[in-house]
């Protein structure tokens, strides 16, 4: 997660001040949707890893696979999923109950207030009496008639990598009974991954990293987008809306054996050939066109360049449209590789409205008396497109802490 | 979710191709996950390699201690359908790795192998209880058994000197030949060159790691039995086991230096060193592999592999006893029944020795070429950096 620090230590390789994040915020999309709750973020930023030690949680020193971002961003032992094990462990050990495996579907509100949830449990559906609501029930891109709406049929073609329990229904709760909306409808962030991914949950593991030593075709065997544009951390998560733009939804990265060992081969594994009709007729793709397309390619690589996976090298095509600024080489050493990517969709910022105290907002202004929002499905007030690598960690645990705070103080007058 | 029957078989003896892929693909998925790479040496050495071959999943094996902390830690843990397991799936590679080199005079293929000992190590035993009622038959009469020696405590009463030191030695050497020439082979195919095996760097970090357990902490809180509860007690019990066992070694060789360069002849009086050791090494044994059993009879059966667990429980139960006729054998030096105690003890002794080879016993001598090899991949790898 990226958070404010004055100094490096064992987890950050140096420091990273307040102004330095607002920067890189404003640098993001469209930059902070809502500059004071965006401000108040960074700000908070600064004392919640202590926060999070205190809860339970183990951070691990930056390593090799963290995309180079060992002076910003902080890393918890273990991912996730530790990190909630932990949580539900401090959470046990403080006498607080979880219903697991349980779901909300409805609410009662009166006067403002909620005052009961419908909720779902075992196969049994029951009232439970509220004094105060956070709602933490994530985004709505495991919920594919909803994406649908803003996305159109194409929608139905993405993968979703979280679970398929983001699907929305407390967010649209909540519109419906007035919360008011933050974040673009069509704001998500997504990656390319593996056509054969699961549907829902295929998480981190299906990424594909081919693409800056590919050429990227679509379906109809024409390239689209520079695929050396920057350096691939700074880039790769454009390529799931590029790959969500073309038709069908799909595309694919061909390469050769010339850098097969320069990137982690995909999980299940590239699709391989002697040839490269060969490698169209394991795609399913048009033979004579992707041939075309490659040999074109080759013809416009300038030449007398070196190729150099570790930087920004120059080696590049002239006269093509779009053409590849970096890491262009001739596709010419058989075996040839390929491999077939969707859309992987990791998070939507359309949410609900919140005040400084992550109260829910109404379209009239109001504000819900004990609705409180955190994570994902209110990050839409701090950023409303775009990624900054760890920042969605840093909303979710800011405004868990406020939200908690704020409906605790409620609760108790 | 989707509740796909998960690809990968918790137990079971699959053939060595089924299993070897099965590896390959979990541990493909880690490597473009990534996220446990705090935990241990083998997130790290994984990411070294960008295809895996089987001698590098055999290392990796060797590498993981078991902590279960990447299992639990893990969003592809069954029931998702990727259904990574590392610990389990590893232990199932490990295993092999203890077993490929039994010489068995038509070496069946290994699938067909039996997964575990099954009545040999009774059987050795037996033989080993056998030999020694020979040797006290024929040299002091059956009835030395059942009367208080003389003198009390000298296990030269029962048996003669010249007799346990051959006998002893022969097992030692037959043991230490198989054991060495599993090492030999393993380290020819992991690395190749035998001269590597004798640098000095490599060897006295991987001591220091293996001698601390370094790779029992699951990253910070210790292991874990349960997805719920870290903690150091399996790194601590194994610790009373492990130093127990070099405290009972340490009490046998002081004997044998005792007797044989200072003369001193059994039995040594309570202050002395072999009884010392021997007492606390034997305590040591006795409470490290009762707490181990203990905490292994309440592990979760997804984290690891059946026949490894057993092996376990085998290895386990033979040190408990190890431990416990060691301590009755001291305490009952000036009894009636010492005779029988000892013979009991020494039979004990003997059938371990000739099955520790084949045993998990050896699970040391691997996890420490594996950290071995560890470190000379670290300095590969800064070299090249
Ligand atoms: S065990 Fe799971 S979380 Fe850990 S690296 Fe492997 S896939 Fe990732
Ligand atoms: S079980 Fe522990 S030692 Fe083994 S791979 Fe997982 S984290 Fe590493």
């Amino acid at each position: 997660m990226r958070c404010v620090h004055r100094e490096g230590g064992a987890y950050n390789t140096g420091s990273y001040l307040h102004e330095e994040l607002w920067d890189d915020l404003c640098r993001v999309g469209s930059g902070p949707s809502d500059e004071k709750l965006a401000e108040l973020t960074v700000r908070e930023s600064e004392t919640v890893p202590d926060w999070m030690s205190d809860h339970g949680a183990l951070w691990q020193p930056p390593l090799s696979g963290t995309l180079h971002l060992g002076r910003t961003n902080r890393f918890f032992l273990g991912g996730g999923k530790a990190l909630l094990n932990a949580y539900y462990r401090t959470l046990s050990a403080m006498g607080v109950s979880v219903a697991y495996s349980s779901s909300v579907e409805g609410f009662i509100e009166q006067e403002d207030s909620i005052t009961h949830l419908v909720v779902e449990s075992g196969g049994r559906r029951c009232l439970v009496k509220t004094r105060a609501v956070v709602c933490a029930s994530g985004g709505f891109e495991a919920n594919f008639d909803w994406l649908a709406r803003y996305w159109g049929e194409s929608a139905y073609n993405y993968l979703i990598r979280g679970p398929v329990y983001n699907d929305g229904t407390v967010l649209s709760l909540l519109y419906d009974h007035g919360a008011a909306r933050a974040g673009q409808e069509r704001g998500f962030h997504a990656v390319a991954i593996d056509a054969r991914s699961p549907r829902y949950d295929g998480g981190i593991a299906t990424r594909i990293d081919a693409i800056p030593f590919s050429v990227v075709l679509n379906c109809h065997c024409e390239r689209f987008y520079d695929e050396g544009e920057d350096l691939w951390p700074k880039r790769y998560a454009i390529w799931g809306t590029n790959i969500a733009l073309q038709d069908n939804q799909i595309a694919y990265a061909i390469w050769d054996s010339k850098v097969n060992r320069e990137f982690l081969p995909p999980m299940y594994g590239p699709v391989s050939a002697m040839t490269l009709s060969g490698i169209a007729e394991s795609l399913g793709l048009d033979s004579e066109r992707l041939v075309q397309t490659v040999t074109n390619f080759n013809a416009a690589i300038v030449p007398g360049t070196t190729f150099d996976a570790t930087r920004l090298d120059g080696a590049r095509t002239s006269g093509l449209a779009p053409e590849k600024s970096n890491w262009a080489q001739r596709i010419d050493a058989p075996p040839y590789y390929a491999i077939a990517m969707r859309p992987g969709i990791t998070f939507t910022y359309m949410g609900v409205k919140v005040d400084a105290k992550a109260r829910v907002m109404r379209e009239d202004g109001s504000q819900f008396a004990n609705a409180f929002a955190a994570g994902e499905i209110m990050s839409g007030n701090v950023l409303s497109s775009g990624y900054l690598a760890g920042f969605g960690l840093t909303i979710g645990t800011v405004w868990g802490r406020i939200a908690g705070e704020e409906a605790a103080r409620y609760v108790n007058g | 979710m989707s509740m796909v029957e998960p690809a990968y078989r918790y137990r079971g003896d699959g053939t060595p191709n089924v299993l070897f892929a099965e590896a390959e693909r979990q541990l493909n998925i880690c490597n473009s996950c990534r996220y446990c790479e705090g935990y241990c040496a083998v997130y790290p050495a994984l990411e070294r390699r960008t295809v895996l071959n089987e001698n590098d999943i055999i290392f990796l094996a060797n590498l993981c201690h078991d902590c279960r902390a990447c299992l639990y830690a893990c969003m592809y843990a069954p029931p998702h359908e990727f259904g990574v397991n590392p610990p389990a799936i590893l232990a199932e590679v490990r295993r092999g790795t203890y077993r490929t080199r039994i010489p068995s005079p038509a070496r069946r293929p290994r699938a067909a192998r039996r997964p575990t000992l099954g009545l040999t190590p009774y059987l050795i035993a037996t033989l080993s209880l056998a030999v020694v009622a020979l040797l006290v038959a024929v040299e002091r009469g059956l009835s030395s058994l059942f009367r208080p020696l003389d003198p009390a405590g000298s296990p030269y009463a029962l048996i003669s000197y010249e007799s346990i030191v051959t006998v002893s030695l022969i097992i030692t050497g037959f043991s230490m030949i198989v054991g060495l020439s599993g090492v030999v082979s393993y380290w020819q195919k992991a690395r190749g060159s035998m001269r590597e095996l004798f640098h000095l760097v490599p060897w006295m970090k991987a001591l220091r790691d293996g001698a601390t357990l370094r790779y029992l902490r699951g990253g910070a809180e210790g292991c874990y039995v349960k997805e719920t509860h870290a903690s150091p007690e399996r790194r601590l019990l194994h610790y009373f086991v492990s130093y127990g066992f070099l405290l009972c070694l340490i009490a046998t060789i002081a004997a044998a230096v005792e007797q044989d360069i200072l003369s001193l002849s059994p039995p040594f009086g309570l202050g002395s060193l072999p009884v010392i050791s021997g007492a606390l090494g034997g305590a040591g044994l006795i409470i490290g592999s009762a707490g181990l059993l203990r905490l292994n009879a309440t592990q979760q059966v997804i984290a690891t592999d059946g026949t490894m667990t057993s092996m376990d429980r085998y290895f386990l139960i033979a040190l408990l006893v190890l431990g416990a006729t060691g301590i009755v054998t001291l305490v009952a030096r000036s009894l009636s029944i010492y005779g029988l105690v000892l013979a009991v003890h020494l039979s004990v002794v003997w059938a371990c020795l000739i099955l520790a080879p084949y045993s998990k016993f050896v699970h040391f001598l691997y996890r420490l070429l594996a950290l071995v090899q560890d470190n000379l991949e670290r300095a590969d790898s800064s070299v090249e950096r």
